[in-house]
């Protein structure tokens, strides 16, 4: 759901914004690299309660109607969610 | 459409995300939320603290919808002029919202905030309590709590050692400004706290919640502890919900038992030095406390 | 009326959205005249009470950021506590306007008029104008507003009134009518601001490899504002009749020798002891400087140059050293090397003390005694400092 920019530095002067203020929501990279560990759904044991969604303090968790889906380029592998969930529905596993 | 959030009425989008928060951060559990709750019609001050570093840092914006840094003491200025110039512009349906940390409303906010409540300005703002700042690196704020050991603070095992005050009272120095709407939150409850914020979007007037947001960080704490922690802090009474709503006060968990502050202690280093006689003082602070606020709400 | 009334009149005529208000003496009796104004329905515009002079603009740039027109006043020890907002909203290019009645600073307090306010924030990136007269105040507010604004320039605006000597002397202003104004002052637009259709981010971190871009960026910017001022005081003179001379306005500099560099309402004074020497046969003159930031320097090299000695008058000292002015001025007279004039710095009427015209005749003949007495040519000259200056070994 994230949308991503490519980003190149302004390299003159003519190209330099000449404020400190841009457009909202622009965003160059994500946060993969900073896991250790990541969290791994089991749709089968997913009631869909939403209790990992409304916690997750990086956006990293998607709602369906049915359950969840992680983005993996949000994702810092905090934990939260499998600590939340009461259906044993997430674990965290060793990023490979 | 997910019939949870169908319920809940939040805003499908993601308007706080790539930002630059350590992992199980609570603030910005708590910004996440109240920006889904409000919706993208919205103008937003934040000032100097976590929330503002993690967001904005050129050429990264995390968040999606109009938003200003704004200077530590300013924010609830910041965002009295926000809201003049919206109004005056046409977007008098459009949210204002401040969002600051303890640091930045208690202590060098706290002059710009009792101006706004006093001028009645249709604003909402939202201060994340993590109990001290943290940014800087866990200094002690006006919020941190009696005992919690900071870099300024730093306490020693024993009795008496621990020199860190008691939170002021937020929100009775704004019910005391007779203020439109104010509540307590915490990421823990997240429906309570979306249902506040939902509240104040529709105050004609100031409102002010206060929401806990635990810091792994700065608590010492595992990552993942967000949730629990900002629950056992309610289930112990240490962080009691309440609400003050049109002169009204209430209370959105009274339970008749608390649980053991030891539990909520236990699992943060920043407590890791208190001794038998603390835990019984806080214990004994609480439910004094508690008796006073049961009684509020009942005259 | 008085100086800080025609800067209200005239903040009205160009039709704000948002004032941001707080008092604090001699700057008071603007926002008190805006109240009124606004009271009585002939200021149309959001009249915010805020709490203090930090809140009122840091209210102002929030304000600012959603691209509406705003104002604000201080002094002294107002415009010191929002010291840090003022870099901050240069910094954002918010195109502020704000008057300044130049008072003394504490320690030791003094309400009196000086000009150490705002020459101790010469650095914190906005316009810095000074008016003369209570016509100047009138005028300049318009045309503060107009260079903020403009589009290479989007720099905030220090107007700056002497304490007490302008903003509470009465003089008679004219006053045109609001399709003139309107003519000269459109709408305000700025670039950046926030949008529900557009969401922007405002006033970002930018770390070690990209803040000095945004440095350079807002310097270059603000050294445009000579020639925009300029133009803008031509148009300005096409509109209301008036004709204003940009950074400076120079008095018999033409062959002058002995040339003083003047600073806000003292220079009637200036002007009329130059009139008096000249029909001594004395070449003299007056610089009086309109604009301090950006500093002038070419125009000034210019008016200054058939100088042989070149005093500096301001009301201030920057403790320790010299006179900032007087400091800005040698070093804008640098780049003529050997041709350079010894530069006299004269610190007088600190804390309200009056300069009389006596002072500047004693002024002008320590200007031409320069070049006898090289060794005591530098240094502070104090003027009527109202004690000897004689001390212990």
């Amino acid at each position: 759901m994230a949308e991503w920019s490519r980003w190149t530095d302004p390299s003159s002067l003519r190209e330099f914004l000449p404020w400190p203020h841009m457009q909202a929501g622009h965003l160059i990279e994500g946060h993969a690299a900073w896991r250790n560990r990541r969290p791994l759904v089991d749709d089968a044991a997913c009631k869909a309660c939403m209790a990992c969604f409304l916690l997750c303090p990086d956006a990293a968790i998607q709602a369906q109607e049915r359950g969840v889906s992680i983005d993996y380029d949000l994702c810092k592998g905090c934990g939260v969610c499998a600590k939340e969930c009461r259906h044993d529905a997430i674990r965290m596993e060793r990023e490979p | 459409m997910n019939k949870i959030l169908e319920r809940l009425e939040l805003d499908a989008g993601e308007p706080f995300a790539g930002h630059k928060g350590c992992g199980g951060c609570g603030g910005t559990v708590a910004l996440r939320l109240a920006l889904k709750a409000l919706g993208p019609r919205v103008f937003v001050g934040i000032p100097a603290g976590c929330m503002s570093a993690i967001s904005f840092l050129y050429p990264q914006m995390a968040l999606g919808v109009n938003a200003m840094i704004s200077t530590f003491a300013g924010t609830a200025s910041l965002i009295s002029g926000m809201r003049a110039a919206a109004d005056r512009r046409g977007f008098g349906d459009a949210h204002v919202l401040g969002f600051a940390g303890d640091g930045g409303t208690a202590d060098i906010g706290l002059q710009a905030l009792s101006g706004a409540i006093d001028r009645k300005e249709r604003v909402i703002y939202i201060c994340y309590d993590n109990e001290a700042y943290m940014n800087t690196g866990v200094q002690k704020s006006g919020l941190t709590p009696f005992t919690a050991n900071t870099t300024t603070s730093p306490a020693r095992t024993g009795t008496g050692n621990a020199v860190s005050g008691h939170k002021k009272d937020m929100f009775d120095i704004v019910v005391a400004h007779r203020i439109a709407y104010a509540a307590t939150a915490s990421v823990g409850f997240p429906q309570d706290y979306i249902r506040k914020v939902q509240k104040a979007a529709r105050t004609e007037g100031t409102s002010y919640i206060q929401v806990l947001a635990p810091c792994p960080t700065g608590w010492g704490c595992e990552s993942d502890s967000l949730g629990e922690l900002a629950r056992l802090a309610v289930d112990t009474g240490i962080w009691p919900l309440q609400e003050y709503d049109q002169g009204r006060f209430s209370l959105q968990r009274n339970p008749a038992t608390f649980k053991p502050v030891r539990e909520y202690v236990s699992a943060q280093a920043r407590f890791r030095h208190l001794g038998e006689d603390e835990l019984a003082q806080i214990e004994a602070e609480r439910d004094a406390r508690w008796s006073n606020l049961r009684r509020r709400i009942e005259s | 009326m008085a100086g800080n009334d025609a800067v209200a009149y005239a903040v009205t005529l160009a039709r704000p959205d948002v004032i941001a208000a707080y008092p604090i003496t001699p700057q008071t009796t603007i926002v008190e005249r805006l109240a009124e104004l606004h009271a009585d329905g002939e200021l149309d515009a959001q009249y915010l009470h805020m709490d203090s002079e930090h809140s009122a603009m840091s209210a102002a740039m929030g304000a600012s950021a959603l691209g509406v027109r705003v104002f604000t006043a201080t002094s002294s020890q107002g415009l010191l506590y929002m010291a840090e907002c003022l870099h901050y909203a240069a910094g954002g290019r918010f195109p502020i306007v704000m008057a300044n009645a130049n008072r003394a600073l504490a320690l030791p307090w003094n309400i009196y008029g000086d000009q150490r306010d705002a020459l101790s924030l010469l650095d914190c990136g906005w316009i810095q104008l000074y008016a003369e007269d209570a016509q100047e105040a009138f005028d300049l507010t318009l045309i503060s507003f107009r260079l903020a604004e403009h589009p290479q320039v989007l720099t905030p605006v220090m107007l700056n009134l002497d304490g007490f000597s302008l903003t509470h002397t009465y003089e008679p202003v004219d006053l045109p009518d609001k399709e003139r104004v309107d003519r000269f002052l459109p709408p305000v637009e700025v670039p950046f601001r926030m949008d529900l259709d557009h969401p922007m981010s405002l006033g970002f971190s930018a770390g070690p490899r990209h803040n000095t871009g945004f440095a350079l960026k807002r310097h270059l910017a603000q050294e445009k504002a000579i020639e925009v001022l300029a133009q803008i005081e031509e148009d300005f003179g096409r509109e209301f009749g008036r004709l204003r001379t940009g950074a400076l306005e120079s008095w018999y500099v033409e062959d002058a020798q002995w040339l003083l560099v003047t600073l806000g309402s003292i220079s009637g004074i200036a002007r009329e002891i130059v009139d008096e020497l000249r029909r001594a046969g004395v070449k003299a003159g007056v610089v009086r400087l309109r604009m301090i930031r950006p500093f002038p320097a070419q125009a000034l090299r210019q008016a200054l140059r058939t100088a042989t000695a070149v005093g500096v008058l301001e009301k201030n000292i920057s403790v320790g050293f010299e006179g900032t002015l007087c400091s800005q001025v040698r070093a804008a007279l640098q780049p003529l090397g050997g041709d350079s004039p010894p530069v006299l710095g004269f610190c007088a009427g600190l804390g309200g003390k009056n300069i009389s015209a006596d002072d500047i005749r004693q002024i002008f003949r320590r200007i031409e005694r320069a070049q006898d007495e090289v060794e005591t040519a530098f240094g502070v000259n104090w003027i009527d400092p109202g004690v000897s200056l004689e001390q212990d070994p």
